[in-house]
């Protein structure tokens, strides 16, 4: 066993015991979701070999280039997530930023 | 509305009650400027709503002073929020005309009677300024090309033909005002206006008016690279609807 998969296999193992205890005392199926991604990372980096497999069988030659191509649309995936939710947070605050300016002065005793 | 007609003259000009009109005036630290602006309009126009869009100055004491409806922003969220306010607080108030008018000092209320008259008559429901139509004083080149470049970016993306797209004059009716919904906080909720004009169907007319440039109005005025900022925020805006 490598160094590299000595710390890297740790860390995945924490994690994938975190989320599955916490699934055992929550039941939240998020949870179930992590456990599954750790269990999938601890075997990518205990068996590189399965790697391999998969990325010969998608047509791609090295299971380091799987592994980035899935990190490089997940990364644009998940920001384009976060700046719909941020704009969409972004709208809220305007919506209540205006309301409260609104109801500091109720239509000011005008006509209807 | 004590001052409804301050002159008879000045009734005669305007092509509608006074009292029906509401102009609106985003501000934003504009302390040093939007005295004067509320001067000129405050005599003729009674309805005249400040937003003060979280200012860290005396802008709103400013307005306070000289009678105008302050509407306060507790925290700043750009021009494009600042009109929506301004356009929600004057549909309430019963208002028929709506103007959204610059705090800078840039735009002339002596423009306003001829920008008021299409929509009075029904002819339209929009009215927009037009400095290219009508006259800029002491325009920098790099401005006229800017706004140039606006010009064709608008046509691409909203297919809508004009020669002034970055001019903070407009005359809206009321059924206009309500059709509006203004989501772009900051300055690309000009370009916004004119994708909800072709969508809605309303129709619009561009006016010939004077824009004073002056050091002072400069001073604050958008760069060219805000430009860029404001094309991303527009883009990326529609993409999320």
């Amino acid at each position: 066993m490598t160094g590299f998969q000595v710390i890297f296999g740790l860390f995945c193992a924490v994690q994938l015991l975190t989320a599955a205890s916490r699934f055992a005392r929550q039941r939240r199926g998020l949870d179930l979701l992590y456990a599954a991604i750790w269990t999938a990372a601890l075997v990518a980096v205990l068996l590189p070999e399965t790697t391999v497999l998969l990325a010969h069988a998608l047509g791609i030659a090295r299971g380091v280039d799987l592994a980035l191509y899935v990190l490089a649309v997940l990364f644009l995936w998940a920001h384009y997530q976060h700046y719909i939710r941020y704009k969409r947070l972004e709208e809220h605050i305007t919506v209540l930023v205006r309301e409260l300016a609104l109801r500091e002065l109720p239509a000011n005793g005008a006509s209807h | 509305m004590a001052t409804q007609t301050s002159t008879a003259q000045k009734q005669e000009r305007l092509p509608v009650d006074p009292a029906q009109v509401f102009i609106v005036i985003p501000a934003y630290n504009e302390a040093s400027r939007l005295g004067p602006v509320l001067d000129a309009l405050l005599p003729q126009y009674p309805n005249v709503v400040v937003i003060d869009d979280g200012s860290t100055d005396e802008t709103a004491q400013v307005a306070r002073q000289r009678g105008a409806v302050v509407l306060r922003h507790v925290i700043n969220r750009g021009q494009g929020a600042a009109l929506q306010t301004g356009i929600t607080y004057s549909l309430r108030a019963g208002a028929e005309y709506i103007v959204t008018f610059d705090a800078d000092g840039q735009h002339n209320p002596a423009d306003l009677p001829a920008m008021l008259a299409p929509v009075a008559a029904g002819e339209c429901d929009i009215t927009l300024g037009s400095r290219f139509l009508g006259r800029a004083e002491n325009m920098p080149l790099s401005r006229r090309l800017l706004l140039l470049a606006a010009r064709v970016f608008t046509y691409l993306t909203s297919g809508v033909k004009l020669t002034d797209c970055h001019n903070g004059l407009r005359v809206l009716s009321r059924r206009a005002a309500r059709c509006l919904n203004l989501r772009q906080d900051r300055m690309a909720h000009a370009s916004e206006i004119y994708d909800q004009l072709r969508t809605s169907g309303l129709q619009y007319r561009e006016i010939p008016v004077t824009i004073s440039y002056s050091a002072e109005t400069l001073r604050k005025g958008q760069s060219a690279s805000a430009a860029f900022n404001v094309a991303f925020h527009y883009i990326f805006g529609k993409v999320r609807q």
